[in-house]
């Protein structure tokens, strides 16, 4: 036969190239045609990690996430449209037709959220049916939400919540974030965040799980919870007496902070106008005007740590205590005024009363310019500027929210020697923020002794763990001696309640003390020129009750009321009375005074 | 699955149902896992012997058995007598062994929580029973006298004819009331069975046996009764051409060509591949049944033209061949299932992912359990598992030529080298499909893919290729 062995041959030799082609595609491309297969044969999964709550101090939550069930439809799946429409229409609230249109054109991406948000109920029984029916296509995916219980309560502590795309990485795919963006939630996203986990699965073409291979799982680590200082309570009760006290003054805003002078801790602190945490934005903030955009972040600043202005007469106290304790002056030393005018140097000070002399208490108790101008002349700059720095003006007090501002006192050389030994005593020249002086005012309530301001009291783990304590109460410095502030907050301050310019906060059966503050705000007038602008003004009141063991410090401030009143002691210490006095009692702290006293 | 004389050592893992044929005469022992009851049909005479298995060496290895059956003796060397070669039915039984499990492997899918028989039968048993018969088919070839098919006296080249004859019947009704599958018309649907018939595998056969049979069919005056071949016995000395000679073109070479084009050409309408096959496969045949050159350089045109016109008229093939011959690939489109077959391939790595334990098969690769199932052996069982397979068909073509070689007479030879080719070649074509070294065309790998008509009508095949292996004293 002719040919017929080499003709096997040739073939062979065929087959044989064959085999070693197989081992060329292995040795040549073997590993890129691996990474390829195994990128299109597995599908990952990202477990997003629920982020921790914020609690109040006695475990109320005040922020808290959900994982939100979603119902979704990729309708390219779908085997039979109408059957599917009819069964699901009326159980996820839609209308059938219309369902069926959609289900019929698979729009592009072909994923369609049918409900976001279904409720336990209406899941239950898409469940069901889905189930029962083997309908394709349709599935469930959670969504994790940020939710308040507690609606609008302390919306400026708590901030709010952004979602964030995080992109995909090598090894992680794409997903949606929840990131702080204002507030506790921003100032400890990080620890608020969590890891999120993921699952590694090999799927078929349609991407469906083979079950004969393993999948990878790394579960998500939650998000830490943090414990804050905030008494929902007590909040409950600021934000409604500050709420009050706006409607009937009508300020641009309102700031409001209650701490325990004992331990440092925020109790509440309120800000008006607010917002709700749940839903920052308001409908149509992204299409809106710049100018409306911006109307809507000032309802998100924090102003009682954000925002600072001339404390006014608030600020007597402090200057007028440090030079008791120094013994510069004695609470009973008698100072000429002969008001209501007097000039120092090229200034002249006005007082709203005119008086021929006062004491040094009363001074603080009447709230005389001309006073505390005459006790800053016998001070000195030099002594003023160490006391306004000794209760921690113009600095931050590190109280644990993010955008604090520090205030503003100026470098001694840019002092003044013709304005500023009267200016600061009377406070002006200078800007504190609300935090400041609540927390420079409890000085006087704990023996001399400035403390930290705090309000986060701890961070617990996502295991029930303690990740952070921090309960223990911090002393920054001592700024009096014991006695002086014994004797300053009772000579001084509770005098201003009982007899002064701060009468309407007092609260029947405690001893409150306190002061007011009206001052002057600074401004641009209609030529340009930076002075103090007529009608704009800060009413405020600080004060404290009970005052033989203060356990409450209050700070209302309202800025620039416009229906008319604006002193301290009629805007704000009414405000003030009310907070101290619900406090007290939710706090149960025994009456220090018979009634007859208090209402005398 | 083994012939006569071959003691078959079968180790199987859990979850896999192995098949188990074997000649007269000896114990097969099979060790398996847990699960599965393994089917015996064995001769008479022996008791099988099952042992399960639990230990992790217990595990299914394919290659494994190959190397372990071939180690085993021959019952007796001294044996010189013999009704057929036992070494094509022992390599061929391996095949259709590995395409059972291959097959099994490959037709999973991720099904939901229900079980219904119809996907069972659908896969593994369906292959399981194919395979069976295809062996039985082979047997009762392989114990055929081949000469039944010879056309040695002037008038019994009949059969042959009758064969013919009915294979082009069946193209015809293929064609008219056939099976739609995947675009093309090639199976007949048998009333009453879930399976259909596939006459061009049958075509292919038929055309080795026919033109083996013409070719070597008693030329005119001859005295010598016997059928002869004319070119290379009696070379005549005044170098005139017999009649009937496939030198004469009038008289041999036509209408050698003639019958096989119709039967080629009736093929070719709704199978390319097979047609192409089979043109080659004549074509050798005509080479080594000393065709004039001439003539057969005027048969290679038409050829080659009747092949760009069958390209021309359907779309689809148009768009493989200018896939293949395309610098950009088109992943979503015409490459996608080469590209797939490549990441099966790439994938295994030199050992594979271990029998089952594959992924393209889960809907990735079109055509795994079928053309593409080579794919699916090198993923599962490693390129060392698809060298292996090559290797298996290599040792085929092998004997099938020393069977050749040792014919008894000419029809025979013909007939073993023609069987030989068409086998090789096929593979040869399967393999250059799934490695991308030709443009893809629906050729199966013989015994391994999925498919009845093919694995019964290739046993047919390889049985008449044993048959013609038998020895005489």
């Amino acid at each position: 036969m002719r040919g017929g062995g080499l003709l096997v041959a040739i073939v062979a030799l065929l087959l044989i190239g064959g085999a070693v082609r197989l081992a060329y595609i292995e040795t040549s491309r073997g590993d890129t045609l691996r990474s390829r297969a195994a990128r299109q044969q597995t599908t990952r999964q990202s477990i997003p990690a629920l982020r921790g709550e914020i609690l109040d101090t006695r475990g109320r939550v005040l922020a808290g996430t959900v994982r939100s069930p979603s119902v979704y439809v990729d309708p390219a799946l779908v085997a039979d449209p109408r059957y599917a429409a009819c069964s699901l229409a009326p159980i996820l609230g839609l209308e059938a037709g219309e369902l069926e249109d959609l289900l019929r054109e698979p729009p592009r991406p072909r994923f369609v959220w049918l409900k976001r948000g279904i409720s336990g109920e209406d899941l239950e029984a898409f469940e069901k049916v889905v189930g029962r029916w083997h309908l394709p296509g349709f599935g469930v995916q959670y969504e994790v939400a940020r939710v308040y219980p507690q609606g609008r309560l302390a919306p400026h502590v708590l901030g709010f919540v952004g979602v964030d795309l995080v992109e995909a990485t090598e090894i992680t795919p794409a997903y949606e974030d929840l990131r702080g963006l204002a507030g506790v939630e921003e100032a400890f996203n990080d620890l608020l965040t969590g890891k999120p986990g993921k699952r590694t699965a090999t799927v078929d073409v349609i991407r469906r799980r083979v079950c004969s291979r393993k999948a990878e799982y790394e579960p998500a680590v939650d998000g830490a919870t943090i414990v804050l200082t905030i008494d929902a309570f007590i909040q409950q009760i600021t934000q409604e007496a500050l709420a009050e006290a706006f409607k009937e003054h009508e300020p641009e805003w309102a700031a409001a902070v209650v701490l325990d002078p004992q331990s440092g801790e925020v109790l509440a602190m309120a800000t008006i106008p607010d917002f709700d945490p749940a839903a920052p934005f308001p409908a149509g903030y992204h299409d809106a005007t710049e100018e409306e955009r911006e109307r809507a972040q000032t309802t998100w600043r924090n102003r009682a740590v954000a925002d600072s202005y001339e404390p006014g007469s608030i600020f007597k106290p402090f200057v007028a205590s440090c030079a008791l304790d120094e013994g510069v002056v004695a609470l009973d030393d008698v100072f000429t005024i002969n008001g209501p005018e007097r000039s120092f140097g090229r200034r002249t000070i006005h007082d709203t009363h005119a008086y021929k002399s006062l004491a040094v208490h009363e001074i603080i108790s009447k709230s005389s310019n001309i006073g505390m101008g005459l006790v800053g002349a016998r001070c000195g700059m030099e002594r003023l500027n160490r006391y306004v720095r000794l209760f921690g003006f113009g600095e931050v007090t590190g109280v644990g929210l993010p955008g604090e501002h520090s205030g503003l006192v100026q470098a001694f050389s840019r002092w003044n020697p013709s304005f500023s030994p009267q200016s600061i005593p009377i406070g002006q020249e200078i800007s504190v923020t609300p935090i400041q002086i609540v927390t420079a005012f409890s000085v006087f309530c704990n023996g001399g002794v400035l403390p930290q301001p705090r309000i986060v009291r701890g961070v617990i783990g996502p295991d029930g763990d303690t990740l952070q304590d921090c309960s223990r109460p911090v002393e920054v410095r001592r700024v009096l001696s014991e006695e002086t502030a014994e004797a300053f907050r009772w000579e001084a301050l509770v005098e201003a309640v009982e007899k002064g310019t701060g009468k309407r906060a007092a609260v029947p059966g405690y001893q409150v003390f306190g002061k007011t503050g009206t001052a002057q705000v600074a401004g641009l007038d209609e030529e340009g020129k930076m002075r103090y602008l007529p009608g704009d003004y800060v009413g405020s009141f600080v004060g404290g009750a009970p005052a033989d063991y203060p356990r409450v410090v209050v700070l209302v401030s309202l800025y620039k009321p416009s229906a008319g009143k604006y002193y301290g002691g009629t805007v704000a210490a009414p405000a003030v009375k009310e907070i101290l006095e619900k406090t007290l009692a939710y706090m149960r702290v025994p009456p220090d005074l018979p009634e007859s006293v208090a209402r005398k | 699955m083994c012939g006569t004389g071959f003691q078959p050592v079968i180790l199987c893992g859990t979850g896999f149902q192995p098949v188990i044929l074997c000649g007269t005469g000896f114990q097969p022992v099979i060790l398996c896992g847990t699960g599965f009851q393994p089917v015996i049909l064995c001769g008479t005479g022996f008791q099988p012997v099952v042992r399960p298995v639990r230990s992790p060496a217990a595990t299914f290895v394919v290659e494994e058995l190959t190397l372990t059956a071939l180690e085993t003796q021959p019952r007796s060397a001294a044996t010189t007598r013999r009704l057929y070669d036992p070494s094509v039915v022992f390599i061929v039984g391996v095949l259709m062994a590995l395409g059972v499990a291959m097959v099994y492997s490959a037709s999973v899918t991720v099904q939901g929580a229900e079980f219904n028989w119809r996907q069972w039968w659908d896969s593994p048993l369906k292959q399981g029973v194919f395979v069976v018969a295809g062996f039985l088919a082979m047997l009762f070839a392989a114990h055929l006298d081949y000469r039944v098919l010879a056309w040695q006296q002037r008038w019994d080249g009949w059969r042959s004819g009758l064969l013919t004859l009915i294979t082009l019947g069946l193209l015809l009704a293929v064609l008219l009331v056939g099976h739609q599958a995947l675009g093309a018309r090639r199976q007949l649907m048998i009333p009453g069975l879930p399976f259909g018939f596939q006459p061009s595998e049958l075509a292919k056969i038929v055309l080795v046996i026919w033109l083996a049979a013409l070719l070597t069919r008693p030329t005119a005056k001859t005295s010598t009764g016997r059928g002869r071949f004319s070119l290379l016995r009696e070379q005549p000395s005044d170098n005139t051409v017999r009649r009937g000679d496939v030198r004469d073109f009038r008289t041999g070479f036509f209408p050698a060509v003639l019958s096989a084009g119709v039967l080629i050409g009736l093929t070719a309408i709704e199978d390319f591949g097979t047609a192409a096959l089979m043109g080659v496969v004549m074509l050798l045949l005509l080479i080594i049944s000393g065709a004039r050159w001439a003539h057969l350089a005027l048969v290679v045109p038409a050829a080659l033209a009747a092949g760009a016109l069958l390209i021309l008229t359907k779309p689809h093939r148009i768009d493989r061949i200018k896939a293949f011959f395309s610098d950009t690939p088109d992943l979503t489109g015409a490459d996608y299932q080469i590209d797939q077959a490549m990441l099966a391939i790439g994938s295994g790595g030199w050992w594979g992912r271990g029998l089952g334990a594959g992924v393209q098969k889960y809907g990735y690769l079109p055509q795994d359990n079928n053309d593409f199932i080579l794919a699916i052996i090198c993923e599962e069982l490693g390129v060392v598992g698809g060298i292996v397979v090559v290797a298996l068909f290599l040792l085929l073509m092998w004997r099938g030529w020393r069977i050749a070689a040792n014919a008894p007479d000419l029809f025979g030879r013909l007939l073993a080298l023609g069987l030989t080719l068409l086998l090789g070649l096929q593979a040869a074509f399967n393999v250059g499909v799934v490695t991308n070294s030709i443009p893809t065309k629906g050729i199966s790998l013989p015994f391994v893919s999925a498919g009845g008509s093919g694995v019964v009508f290739l046993g047919f095949a390889v049985g008449l290729l044993a048959s013609v292996g038998r020895k005489q004293q």
